[in-house]
């Protein structure tokens, strides 16, 4: 199968002070179309970079990431608006939610982004958050949903684009194991139903063992890639 | 603990330049008026007595008319008479213009003294030449004015006189010591019978300088020589005088004042806005500071020495700024108030006092602006301002809102209060009270908005919600931060009042000047003595005017002679115009009176005519008496009529001249109004003036349009200040709205950066933002001019309670047009800078910020 995430040599530095820090060093990955992979590793083992990197939010210091066979460094800030918001969708640990928007419009944040606003498209986020299980709070405020409703919302939003790649940053940090269970039981109908391509990063190994594969990160580099049994 | 101060707000000052010089801006901009206004008022008065007191020498008394038409010179011999007065020393005095060929040079102050005794009471150092003689056209000039023009001990000067242009000896040049230090050096002194031909005064005298008797004290002799004289005069000690001054400085001391006030609390408002964005950037580092054990008044120590160290600075620029400032505030002013004519310009320097004052002021304001956001900080807990702000709506506050209507009704009931007829009025307010009444009712209307801005913007745009995403962000943040979003427009909306009213009333008395001019003003020229109105004491005579008649062309030549007369212990304007001439091209636009009467009444010389703002002062109306003051006593006229005028506050009292010429013992003529035959032109008949007898005069002739032009750019000019001050305001509220946009784009630092995620353009995010700015200034302006066009008609309304102007309302369309334009147009430029660091942002440091 042909990869659809392919990291040539990334690395990415910043610099601190006078300080230069490495957060990654010559990571090399290729993530095939409908793989579900888990990035591991240790705090400020670079897997969050990593994960920013490939959802094009920031630019790599050397290397070269393909997106879809796309040179991302090549793309201009609009190109890369609009790769984020038509072939990504984003789970964040925080949920991120904007709060004066309800459910609904949150979910619809990247179709209204994009302009859209036709019928089908609000039919479709509605159905998102529907199966999520928030069908029957479309009007409430993200001040009135629980963490656990808010990451659904969230993952309803990430899904409304129907995009092509999953990006999720320890979406179960921030819930109890049983919404961190639930959260984890869409990503895999995502990837087993719509055939959509996941790359979650988590510290979590029970977390990780939904991957078909875990990518272990230390100091910024690849220490360790190992298949599900 | 230094080094954490120096951690903390050295560094921090460093690494923000832009925003500490915004600040230092801020402070400069307060004091450097407030330093100018201070020396010039200073200057003013020090000068004046300066002059008074070098010019008087000797002299422990002055007796002085109190009339400006001087008295008569037989008085000198009982002010001689009167026991303990050892000398008395006349003078005539005035100002008038040195021409070099038939171009002016200077203005200089002439002293006519009695030359063989003059120097008895003052000081001559005679650095060349001698001492002016007897008769005959020699004058004494300052050796610095001498030097400055390159005239030397016995060339001749050219001075403008009432017989017109006339060349004078210089016998001699004094030194700066004694007389010679007189109104900044720019004096001259000459025989007083010659200053007598010069300014017209035959057998007048203008002041007489005593000295007193060894052993007699100066109050018994004041008091002897006031009872001699009688209360057509005034006795004074030299040091003592400048009440008259400081009287013609209250109106531009006001102004300078208002100017002031403004400007520093547009200073106030710009670091305050600068404070709380440095204090909202170091939100997380002083979280940090309070949670690692830092106390809550060290940090507010911090703050407040942060801006104790800016203030400084500013404080010390607008100092200096401000001496720079003064010499250019009291040119501009000189136009309008008398007392700065007087002031010798090098006078303005800085004192110790007012150098203090001003380096004290700027740490103080800039303190006083940033412990508000500094105690809003420290008040949070270290664990709440570690975590990001993420407001939603807030809460409707009931009490808020009942007080904001209430202040609305009030301060709205107070200002339609003001613009009711007179007749209707329960209460009779004094013109203080009105004043108070009126910036009263515009505080409470003001504060009342204020309140229900916020609760009366949420219910709005929690309504609007857009569906289009853009709008929909902008405006559910304005709505979350209803307060600040309140500010940031109240800030435009009170620039935009001012802008309103003052074009309202701009307008208004503006039509109201071409109305009068075109009812009132029926001559075609004005044909006067040069420097007509300019501080100037060199008049024409009736022999000017009758050769003025005989010019072919000229059908009539109306006599006109402007000065002042004591009423009621009040300076008035006193007009004395030949009726029998002027009521043949001229008549009054009347307020009160019968106007069949008016002409039998004022010829009949019984009869004065006041204006409107003599009416309004002196509370006078049709059929009232009036007692004027004439050096031989009071005088006593019936008010023929109130008529419609401009001019000063006090206002103008007409008289016919033969009364006047009769009553005051004053033949000079300040010019004349000419009307044309028909078929002659304005153009022809002035050159036939000038060449046939102007020559040597240096007359100024004014055609009836130049004369209207003159008065509209007057009245443009009185409203230019307020103007100046209104767009100062205007840029200020702008800076207001960009500096709550940033504020807002850090607050909101993650919310920005996940739209950039879920592929917000870089466009779409800085829309957002000029959508914020665009909507807060098009919200003040439409605020703002409505108020502003109701207060400037509660203005122009309430005008003739404090002018007795009677003003028709114009509405200053294109005013409202060009305020919310402008008001639009400057929130969409400076959203460019908040949009710009919005966008720019890093979506990584976004999304991380916790």
């Amino acid at each position: 199968m042909k990869a659809q995430v392919t990291l040539e040599n990334v690395a990415k530095c910043y610099t601190k002070g006078t300080m230069e820090i490495r957060a990654l060093d010559g990571v090399s990955i290729d993530v095939k179309r409908g793989e579900f992979v888990s990035i591991m590793g240790a705090s400020g083992s670079g897997k969050s970079t990593l994960l920013h990197l490939i959802g094009a939010l920031d630019r790599s210091t050397a290397g070269e990431i393909y997106l879809e066979g796309k040179a991302l460094s090549s793309l201009s800030d609009d190109a890369l608006s609009d790769i984020r918001r038509e072939r990504i969708g984003f789970i964040f640990q925080q949920f991120n939610l904007l709060p004066t928007l309800t459910s609904f419009e949150n979910a619809a944040l990247p179709t209204l982004l994009a302009g859209r606003a036709r019928r089908e498209d609000r039919e479709r986020v509605r159905e998102m958050l529907a199966a999520v299980g928030m069908g029957d709070r479309l009007d409430h405020k993200p001040e009135e949903l629980s963490g656990g409703q808010m990451q659904r919302v969230a993952i309803a939003r990430a899904l409304s684009m129907q995009p092509a790649i999953i990006l999720a940053d320890e979406p179960t940090g921030n819930l109890d194991s049983k919404m961190g269970e639930e959260t984890l039981a869409i990503l895999k109908e995502c990837q087993e139903s719509y055939g959509q391509t996941i790359i979650m990063v988590t510290h979590d190994a029970k977390a990780a063992a939904y991957g078909d594969r875990i990518i272990t990160l230390k100091d910024g580099k690849v220490v360790e890639e190992l298949e599900a049994i | 603990m230094l080094s954490v101060f120096g951690q903390f707000s050295l560094r921090f000052i460093k690494e923000r330049k832009g925003r500490a010089a915004a600040t230092v801006f801020g402070i400069t901009l307060g004091i450097v008026v407030i330093v100018a206004t201070a020396i010039v008022n200073r200057s003013t008065l020090a000068s004046f007595k300066q002059m008074v007191t070098t010019s008087a020498g000797k002299a422990e008394l002055q007796v002085l008319p109190s009339v400006r038409s001087g008295f008569d010179a037989k008085y000198v011999n009982v002010i001689s008479g009167v026991r303990g007065v050892k000398g008395a020393y006349p003078v005539v005095t005035g100002n008038t213009r040195v021409v070099k060929d038939a171009r002016d040079v200077d203005t200089l102050m002439i002293y006519g003294v009695d030359a063989s005794v003059d120097r008895k009471v003052r000081e001559y150092d005679l650095s060349k030449g001698r001492f002016i003689g007897g008769r005959g056209r020699e004058i004494v000039l300052t050796s610095q004015w001498a030097s400055d023009y390159g005239v030397k001990a016995e060339n001749d000067v050219t001075l403008l006189t009432a017989a017109g242009l006339k060349s004078f000896r210089v016998v001699g040049l004094i030194s700066d010591k004694g007389a010679g230090n007189t109104n900044g050096g720019k004096f001259a002194v000459t025989d007083i019978e010659t200053a007598r031909e010069m300014f017209t005064r035959a057998g007048r005298v203008d002041q007489v300088d005593v000295t007193l008797e060894d052993g007699f004290k100066e109050d018994a002799v004041k008091a002897s020589l006031e009872s001699e004289l009688g209360k057509t005069f005034v006795v004074e000690r030299p040091a003592g005088r400048g009440k008259d001054v400081e009287d013609s400085m209250a109106g531009y001391q006001f102004m300078l004042s208002l100017t002031g006030s403004i400007s520093l609390l547009v200073g106030l408002f710009i670091i305050y806005n600068n404070m709380e964005i440095s204090v909202e950037e170091r939100r997380f580092s002083i979280a940090m500071m309070r949670a690692l054990g830092l106390r809550r008044k060290k940090i507010l120590l911090f703050v407040l020495g942060e801006a104790a160290i800016l203030g400084s600075v500013g404080g010390f620029i607008g100092v200096i700024l401000g001496a720079g400032l003064a010499r250019s505030m009291a040119m501009a002013f000189a136009g309008i108030s008398s007392a700065l004519n007087r002031v010798n310009l090098t006078e303005l320097g800085l004192t110790p006092g007012i150098f203090l004052t001003g380096l004290a002021a700027g740490p103080a304001a800039a303190m006083a602006a940033a412990l508000g956001p500094a105690y809003r900080m420290v008040k949070v807990s270290p664990m709440e301002a570690l975590v990001p702000v993420e407001t939603s709506w807030g809460k409707r506050n009931r009490r808020t809102i009942a007080l904001g209507m209430l202040l609305l009704i009030v301060g709205a009931a107070a200002l339609i209060a003001l613009t009711f007829p007179e007749k209707f009025r329960v209460v009779r307010l004094t013109e203080d009270q009105f004043k108070a009444f009126g910036v009263g009712g515009l505080g409470l209307l003001v504060g009342g908005s204020v309140l229900l801005m916020p609760g009366a913007l949420r219910a709005f745009l929690k309504r609007v919600a857009p569906r289009r995403i853009v709008p929909r962000m902008a405006l559910d943040n304005l709505g979350r931060v209803s307060g600040r979003t309140s500010a940031a427009i109240a800030g435009m909306m009170i620039a935009l009042i001012m802008m309103v009213s003052n074009a309202a009333q701009s307008l208004s008395y503006g039509e109201y000047t071409r109305n009068w001019i075109d009812k009132s003003v029926g001559w075609d020229m004005l044909v006067s003595s040069s420097y007509f109105g300019a501080q100037m004491d060199v008049p024409l005579d009736e022999e000017f005017g009758r050769n003025l008649r005989a010019i072919e062309g000229v059908k009539i030549a109306c006599t006109l002679r402007f000065t002042r007369a004591s009423y009621g212990g009040s300076m008035v304007n006193l007009s004395a115009f030949d009726m029998n001439t002027f009521f043949r091209f001229a008549k009054f636009d009347l307020q009160d009176g019968e106007g069949g009467k008016i002409e039998e009444r004022m010829k009949s010389g019984e009869y004065v005519a006041v204006s409107s703002g003599a009416a309004r002062t002196f509370k006078l109306k049709a059929g009232n008496v009036m007692e004027l003051s004439t050096p031989d006593g009071k005088a006593r006229f019936k008010v023929a009529a109130v008529v419609k005028d401009l001019g000063s506050d006090n206002g103008n009292v007409y008289i016919d001249r033969p009364t006047y010429k009769r009553l005051w013992g004053d033949s000079r003529v300040d010019g004349y109004d000419v009307v044309l035959k028909d078929g002659y032109t304005v153009e022809e008949v002035k050159e036939r003036i000038e060449r046939e007898i102007g020559k040597g005069r240096h007359l100024t002739i004014r055609t009836h349009e130049d004369f209207k032009k003159g008065i509209m750019s007057l009245v443009d000019q009185s409203f230019a200040l307020t103007d100046l001050v209104i767009y100062i305001a205007v840029f200020v509220a702008t800076v207001g709205i960009m500096n709550g946009a940033l504020i807002s784009v850090w607050q909101r630092k993650r919310e920005i950066s996940t739209l950039r995620a879920l592929g917000a353009r870089r466009r779409q995010v800085s829309r957002i933002l000029l959508t914020e700015a665009v909507a807060i200034g098009l919200t003040g302006s439409l605020f703002g001019t409505a108020i502003g066009m109701f207060l400037g008609k509660a203005m122009v309304e309430s005008g003739r309670v404090l002018t007795g102007i009677i003003l028709e309302y114009k509405a200053p369309w294109p005013v409202v047009v060009w305020a919310v334009a402008l008001a639009v147009g400057l929130s969409s430029v400076v959203s460019v800078i908040p949009g710009r660091a919005a966008a720019r942002s890093s979506i990584v440091d976004g999304i991380r910020y916790e």
